[in-house]
């Protein structure tokens, strides 16, 4: 195993950016063994195909329970079809109301913490990272390699309690105590939660760690922060969150751990714990939002930038307003850490705290208001491609949209207290978080495919996938909405328990028949990924005709990403200059006299 | 569609697939066919038939489809202030949606990619009109929607959400929920919580129509969620501190109080009753059933124990 790759990167880091060009004799042959090659690899591009196969093998996981979860809600009390009676044995099949509590708790760790985090973050951070900064890998790449098997240990725990005696854990996944105490919840099944978390915490900061520090350091000469495509802002800014936020996680699960196992009482009031000790479950969630509202953004800002490049990479324009999307965006990040109040309004915060993060939370308005009117400044007057890529990258536009727009009624106190609590807050954070990194995930796999494998995904299949995703994706999550405001409220097993629900069993059904459609929809696309890993045609190093570094070199990318570092002379999003006739895009290492900056 | 080489694994991979995407499509086909969805419903109202409690109670709304996009009937004197506000949002929020679809709809159109057409070369200040134009819709959208939300929010604060009811009218009850049922707890007749003559209930709250209802709520176990649609207020119950809300319902009748936090297993089963009675007929049962615990007290239980000093716990 070579550990000279860090050596190099370490010397690159104190000697600054300048010295690249002393290194290119350092080339250390490509790995031949399988250990070192495919399974511990330090190469940044192996690393962010395992994370990708990681998050998509969770996704499946977590999306097979989502079925699950909508089948209780559309047919209560029907044995789950196919293999119902092989899980559910005591009961003819019917999904138990305890495991509909497991399914809905393993769904939402799953799915922000073992998929989306893992393709978003992990596969699109390690793979975009050194390619689009013009470097040879994360500046360091053993620290990467453990981040990736950390989160595989992190996994292997939490499948692990799946299956332990007295069942997974089922106490939701924000894990409120005291629900989430030995007393209420017993068994392992939520300690091995708990452990599981705090490794995938631990991966997460790993990273986080390596991504700032490698695109402070590791940029190819010339390149000035407004030289990062948008895509890297948004990495960075969620890396940056991931550093701060995620020790606070950590540390709350741990004190929860500690009181599970140990017997302490950080979060068990006195009244109901043993005489003289004094704790708090309020403190529990004072701990968990502050790292809980940041985690929105976590998953969506590598979202955000990934979208703010393709509108522009495909619509043949320069994006609009870049330096004002990028500003928002670090407006936004600094703002999720003082709004996440709004997520305990009833819990009898104090009028000066809630007038005061209802204001926070709907300022966080203005900056996603610039930049997603950037991103329709971005479309107008461009000259449109729909590629898969940009198909994903416009469904977000739509479904950020929708779901931003819905965060205001749950911003604000007085119509918090109507929708706490209740479906529409599940169909608006799906709308934002889930359904829009979900989409902008699928883009970047679609859109760096061809880099990886040097053959292209299959565009039929891929639109395919696309509308058969996004259309029912959109209507899930808006019924969600109206289920919400009709008074439904949330993770509950049989809603029809309530008369004032009953009504809705029919917008439960039409919903599963819609997950149903969205979820067969993932197996086009499984079968696209493999067979055109193989099969498809062959791209060449630049199919999407763009300019960023990773473009410059070979499909797939070679061992080392560049032979010679680049240097960067132009931003990311030069399209369709009127001084150059010859193509419509600049690659950001050829100097143009008149059009290029001199800082290479 | 992909290259001739390697048919034999190709066509494997193939197989695999159409199985897989059969039982997700069989998955979707099962739910959708209409005699699965007839049986559900039938076992389903069958099973709600044999609800005692419901029947006890009689609350079964029968709703047009249009009226099931609307929450269950408001009783309460400011549940129509948080609707209006919720209706507002909800309509600005339409509007400015809708000009965003026609936007990338009509963007879509007119400027896609065609022979000929060349996008046009602009970072978004070419001209003052490109600079000026996304942030004076940005400053719509937060005037017509952010500014009446704090604002919206401010006043109502102010005037209900916080402001709470004090006087002699006021009915007072202490709310204690625990694994999976509500606790209630009225002064009785010498207006004291603590005492013999305390009414004590069990999932059945009784409020006089009308007069501001004052709750105080702690949990026995873990955090619950008192949540009535109807009033259009919540409030989380949590193990070891007090909250507090208030409530007025302005019509007679049955209706439904729902646990809104996740709290175990039984979670979608912890459902109470509140009553909204004549003034008159609750005066007449709140002295009966003071009378009755007073009646019926025994110092040994310790389940009638439970309570708090309520003025400590006031302000």
């Amino acid at each position: 195993m070579s550990t000279i790759d860090t050596t190099h990167n370490n010397h690159d880091a104190h000697h600054g950016q300048g010295l690249f060009s002393h290194h290119d004799d350092h080339l250390h042959p490509e790995p031949t063994s399988f250990w070192t090659k495919y399974v511990f690899s330090y190469d940044h591009k192996v690393i962010a195909k395992q994370f990708l196969i990681f998050g998509l093998f969770w996704g499946f996981v977590g999306a097979l329970m989502s079925v699950m979860i909508r089948w209780c809600l559309a047919m209560p009390g029907q044995p789950f079809p196919l293999i119902g009676n092989l899980l559910f044995p005591s009961s003819n099949g019917v999904i138990p109301p305890d495991f509909y509590n497991a399914l809905f708790t393993m769904h939402g760790t799953i799915m922000i913490f073992f998929a989306l985090t893992p393709i978003i973050i992990g596969f699109l951070g390690n793979y975009s990272i050194p390619l689009m900064i013009g470097a040879r890998d994360m500046l360091f790449p053993w620290l990467n390699m453990a981040s990736f098997w950390v989160s595989v240990a992190s996994g292997a725990l939490l499948m692990y309690s799946i299956f332990v005696p007295m069942g997974p854990s089922a106490v939701g996944w924000t894990s409120y105590p005291t629900l989430a105490h030995s007393q209420w919840s017993n068994g392992p099944g939520h300690s091995l939660w708990l452990v599981s978390l705090f490794l995938a915490g631990t991966a997460s900061i790993m990273g986080a760690v390596n991504y700032i520090s490698t695109i402070i350091r590791l940029r190819a000469p010339g390149m000035r922060w407004r030289d990062l495509p948008l895509t890297l802002w948004g990495l960075f800014l969620t890396s940056i969150l991931n550093a701060l936020f995620l020790p606070v996680l950590t540390a709350g699960l741990l004190l929860l751990l500690i009181d599970r196992e140990f017997g302490t009482t950080f979060f068990l009031a006195a009244s109901i714990s043993e005489a003289g000790t004094q704790g708090d479950p309020i403190l529990y969630q004072h701990l968990f939002w502050i790292f809980g509202h940041p985690e929105v953004y976590i998953v969506i800002l590598p979202a955000w930038g990934l979208v703010s490049d393709f509108l522009s990479f495909f619509s043949r324009k320069p994006a609009f307003g870049y330096k004002a999307t990028a500003i928002s965006m670090t407006a936004i990040s600094i703002l999720s850490a003082v709004v996440y109040g709004h997520h305990m309004f009833t819990t009898g915060l104090s009028p000066l705290l809630t007038s005061a993060f209802t204001t926070l939370t709907l300022l966080i308005s203005i900056p996603s208001g610039i930049f997603f009117l950037n991103w329709l400044g971005t479309l107008w007057r461009g000259s449109i491609h729909f590629t898969v890529p940009m198909l994903f990258a416009m469904g977000m536009v739509f479904t950020f949209g929708l779901g931003g727009l819905t965060g205001l009624h749950l911003a604000a106190v007085s119509t918090n207290l109507l929708l706490h609590n209740t479906y529409f807050v599940v169909g608006h954070f799906h709308l934002t978080m889930a359904a829009s990194s979900l989409l902008a995930s699928y883009g970047a796999i679609y859109f760096y495919f061809p880099k990886m494998y040097g053959r292209m995904m299959n565009t039929r299949l891929g639109q395919i996938h696309f509308w058969a995703s996004f259309l029912p994706i959109v209507y899930i999550f808006m019924m969600m909405m109206v289920a919400g405001y009709a008074g439904m409220h949330r993770r509950i097993y049989n809603p029809y328990e309530y008369n004032y629900l009953q009504h809705l069993l029919r917008l439960n059904q039409y919903i599963g028949i819609a997950v149903a459609i969205a979820f067969s929809a993932q197996l086009v696309f499984v079968y696209n990924y493999f067979v055109s890993r193989k099969k498809g045609s062959v791209s060449g190093p630049n199919p999407w005709y763009l300019g960023t570094l990773e473009w410059t070199i070979p499909s797939p990318a070679p061992y080392y990403n560049f032979d010679k570092i680049p240097t960067v002379y132009n931003g990311p999003h030069e399209f369709s200059h009127p001084k150059v006739t010859d193509r419509d895009f600049i690659r950001q290492d050829e100097y143009i006299e008149g059009i290029s900056h001199k800082n290479g | 569609m992909w290259g001739n080489n390697n048919m034999i694994r190709h066509s494997l991979i193939k197989a695999i697939f159409r199985l897989v995407l059969a039982v997700g499509l069989g998955t979707s086909v099962s739910v959708m066919s209409p005699s699965a969805l007839a049986q559900t419903e039938e076992t389903f109202h069958k099973q709600n038939n044999n609800n005692d409690q419901v029947h006890a109670h009689g609350i079964v709304e029968t709703r047009s489809a249009l009226e099931s996009w609307a929450p269950p009937k408001s009783i309460s004197s400011y549940g129509h202030r948080l609707d209006w506000l919720f209706e507002y949002t909800s309509w600005v929020a339409a509007i400015f949606f809708l000009i965003m679809t026609v936007a990338l709809v009509y963007f879509s159109i007119r400027y896609r990619a065609r022979p000929g057409h060349k996008a046009y070369y602009t970072h978004g200040k070419a001209k003052a009109s490109e600079k000026w134009a996304p942030k004076l819709l940005d400053l719509a959208v937060f005037v017509s929607l952010d500014l009446v939300l704090i604002g919206s929010s401010y006043i109502h604060t102010r005037d209900f959400i916080w402001n709470y009811p004090a006087g002699p009218e006021v009915v007072r009850v202490q709310v204690m929920p625990q694994q999976w049922v509500w606790n209630f707890r009225y002064p009785g007749k010498d207006d004291t919580f603590g005492t013999e003559d305390d009414i004590t209930t069990i999932n059945d709250m009784r409020v006089p129509k009308g007069k501001p209802v004052m709750v105080q709520i702690m949990s026995r176990d873990v955090i619950h969620g008192f949540f009535i649609s109807n009033v259009r207020a919540q409030m989380d119950a949590i193990p070891g501190s007090i909250t507090k809300f208030w409530f007025d319902a302005n019509t007679v009748g049955d209706y439904e109080i729902a646990c809104a936090h996740l709290c175990g297993t039984a979670h979608y089963k912890m459902k109470g009753f509140l009553k909204v009675m004549e003034e008159t007929d609750f005066k007449r049962w709140s002295e009966e059933a003071s009378d009755w615990s007073k009646a019926a007290f025994d110092p040994a239980d310790p389940s009638v124990k439970w309570g708090w000093n309520w003025a400590l716990n006031q302000k």
